[in-house]
């Protein structure tokens, strides 16, 4: 290699040392700030083929220079001579930079997605801010209404039980026993709304029984079937029916109704419906259950959906449409039966809303269908605990006047009083569950310790209170307040009766 | 059948009254059941101290208290005791059956009535009612001379 062939290498070096350092600082400068794992290896390596070109360029002295080459031997020399080979490595340079640096447009993309995302992010902050006001809104509605309902209950037991008994005495005086019927209707209907109220508040009561799963599923069919309409296939897979489950019959049928509803919703063309029962394990893995599953042919839903579907006032229905309550209530249902629900959905393929009830182990009773038409007391003794005075009053009178022996009490330490001093038998407590002092559980507990023989009844207007203690004793029967009389005389009749079948067992 | 003697062995009580001639009247009464932890203020706030010393706080778990008192009331002690002890059994001594007061204490969580003027056997019958409460409550509190 000459003198001159050296020196026109390093011309050609010189330049594309220029170039590449051009290429560099605009480069470098276009990225300020978006310094990407890949871009900062590449502008390592060109920083380092830089410094290699400046090193050469520097030492400007031949022999020197010509030694580094010439040791360095072909490939280095070749490159460097040919100047092609600085080409190539700019070349591989650009190109391998346009494909791994975030060039204009894909910047451009980067700073919106970057922008999408904060907004998503500020959007999800809010979402969860709204979503916390609406729980602590929820929560104060619930109590609000829950409370006003319970008084309310009270009052409406009171106007009730009077007109009725009025009605009952006040023998022929068309206006009158008119006038009195209209008062029990208005009082049957705001029964209905206050028990609304308490199912928004979750506070009510459930009068939980003991029921087959197919009776169950068999008592609301027909309803399903006629809100499925006839353009949906409705299917029943019942595995396991002949299992017990504990529930609330009128608040299972409801939630039921529900999730079909719900399904046909999701189906606006045709489709199929499938309820199924089948005995699995609960969430613990360890007890049985029964799981009662809707499942639908219809859009399904994506993830964002599925998360907040059991949220208050979310719905994914046309405004007026749903209330957004239909989910949440279920959910609520199914905390207060000791289960949970359960949602698996896939886009365009359909969901599946799964009940799960612990199997009950509680031996079923068979009510009989026909109510007795008299249900009328034997000279029993009831001993009766109940803090609202008015409400104590129309029990007592209503069941002196059916012929029990009645001893009331306005709380429950006095109720105790009253057994205690009482030296013939007592057949019955018939307690309000919350009261200030004693409540009416250990009520119920120092007098099953007593007089073990006892039927217990415990009326509530709801029982948030009761279920906090967890020491419902079991086998209780339990009534929901507003409380009908008659429904009372029968549940009394009932539960006596039921006492006399057992001694004589 | 339990002595009278064994069933009230776990009581520990504390005494209000202001009147002094009663206060001892219902301690010797007391004792008669065979309840000797007997402890005793002469006022509402003394007995707020009581009941708020980290030493005595624990100490008592039935009270048993006169309805009319200067300054702190029976009434207003017993709302007091239901914040920290929304459970103990709490008895509140009645000279006058006025209806609406009896409501007023049921309402804020009295456990049961003494009315003036009571005998001993009247005191064991409530007493023993208290005693199936705290049974109820504590199930695992030892019972002396139980078996």
């Amino acid at each position: 290699m000459t003198t001159e062939e050296i020196e026109l290498a390093l011309e050609g070096g010189r330049f594309a040392i220029m170039i590449s350092i051009i290429v560099f600082v605009a480069w470098a400068g276009w990225n300020r700030g978006l310094l990407h794992r890949w871009a900062w290896r590449f502008s390592m390596t060109a920083f380092l083929l830089l410094l290699l070109g400046i090193t050469v360029d520097v030492i400007d002295d031949y022999e020197t220079t010509r030694a580094i080459f010439t040791w360095h031997d072909t490939l280095f020399y070749t490159f460097l001579e040919k100047g092609v080979g600085y080409l190539g490595g700019f070349a591989f340079m650009f190109l391998a930079a346009w494909r791994w640096l975030p060039h204009s447009d894909a910047l451009k993309r980067e700073k919106q997605m970057a922008e999408a995302g904060r907004a998503d992010a500020e959007q999800q902050r809010d979402t969860l801010r709204d979503q916390l006001t609406q729980a602590q809104k929820m929560e104060a509605i619930g109590a609000l209404t829950g409370g006003i309902a319970h008084d309310f209950n009270n009052l409406l037991m009171v106007i009730d039980g009077y007109a009725r008994r009025a009605t009952d005495n006040i023998g022929k005086q068309p206006v009158v026993v008119e006038s009195l019927q209209q008062v029990l209707g208005a009082t049957k209907r705001a029964a209905a709304l206050t028990k609304q109220l308490l199912v928004f508040s979750r506070r009510q009561a459930m009068e939980k029984k003991v029921a087959r799963v197919t009776d169950l599923i068999a008592s609301v069919h027909g309803l399903l079937a006629q809100a499925t309409g006839e353009r949906i296939n409705l299917l029943l897979e019942i595995e396991d029916g002949a299992s017990c489950i504990e529930t609330d019959n009128n608040e299972f049928s409801q939630t039921l109704l529900n999730l079909t509803i719900n399904a046909r919703d999701a189906m606006p063309g045709n489709g199929t419906i499938t309820i199924a029962s089948r005995l699995t394990k609960g969430s613990d893995g360890k007890d049985d259950a029964i799981e009662i599953s809707v499942t639908d042919t219809g859009a399904g839903m994506d993830e964002a959906t599925v998360e907040r579907i059991f949220e208050p006032f979310f719905t994914t229905k046309e405004r007026g449409k749903g209330t957004g309550l239909g989910l949440a209530t279920a959910y609520g249902f199914m905390q207060a039966s000791g289960g949970e629900i359960r949602v698996q959905s896939t886009l365009g393929s359909g969901t599946t809303m799964s009940l799960l009830f612990p199997v009950s182990e509680r031996p079923l009773v068979e009510t009989p269908t026909e109510t007795r038409s008299t249900a009328r007391g034997g000279g029993e003794t009831i001993l009766l605990a109940e803090d609202n005075e008015p409400v104590l009053k129309l029990i007592h009178e209503t069941l002196t006047e059916l012929g029990y022996q009645v001893l009331s009490a306005p709380s429950g330490f006095e109720a105790l009083e009253r057994e205690t001093s009482w030296d013939g038998a007592i057949d019955l407590l018939l307690t309000d569950v919350v009261m200030p002092g004693l409540s009416g559980i250990e009520v119920a507990q120092v007098v099953r310790e007593r007089r073990p023989n006892a039927k217990i009844i415990f009326m509530s207007g709801y029982t948030d209170e009761a279920k906090k203690t967890g020491q419902m004793p079991c086998g209780a029967t339990f009534l929901q307040k507003p409380i009908d009389m008659k429904r009372l005389a029968e549940v009394v009749r009932t539960e006596l009766d039921r006492s006399e079948m057992s001694k004589a067992s | 059948m339990p002595s009278v003697m064994d069933r009230f062995t776990d009581f520990r009580v504390l005494l209000v009254e202001d009147d002094p001639q009663s206060m001892n009247l219902i301690r010797s009464m007391l004792n008669d059941l065979g309840i000797y932890q007997v402890h005793t203020a002469s006022n509402g706030l003394k007995a707020k101290n009581f009941l708020e010393d980290e030493e005595t706080k624990d100490v008592v778990n039935v009270m048993i208290c006169d309805w009319n008192m200067p300054l702190v009331s029976g009434i207003d002690l017993l709302r007091h005791v239901r914040e920290s002890k929304p459970d103990m059994p709490f008895l509140i001594i009645t000279g006058q059956a006025d209806e609406e007061s009896v409501k007023e204490a049921r309402t804020a969580g009295v456990t049961g009535y003494i009315r003036k003027p009571f005998t001993v056997d009247d005191l064991r019958k409530k007493l023993g009612i208290v005693q199936s409460i705290l049974s109820l409550r504590s199930p695992v509190e030892p019972r002396a001379n139980a078996g």
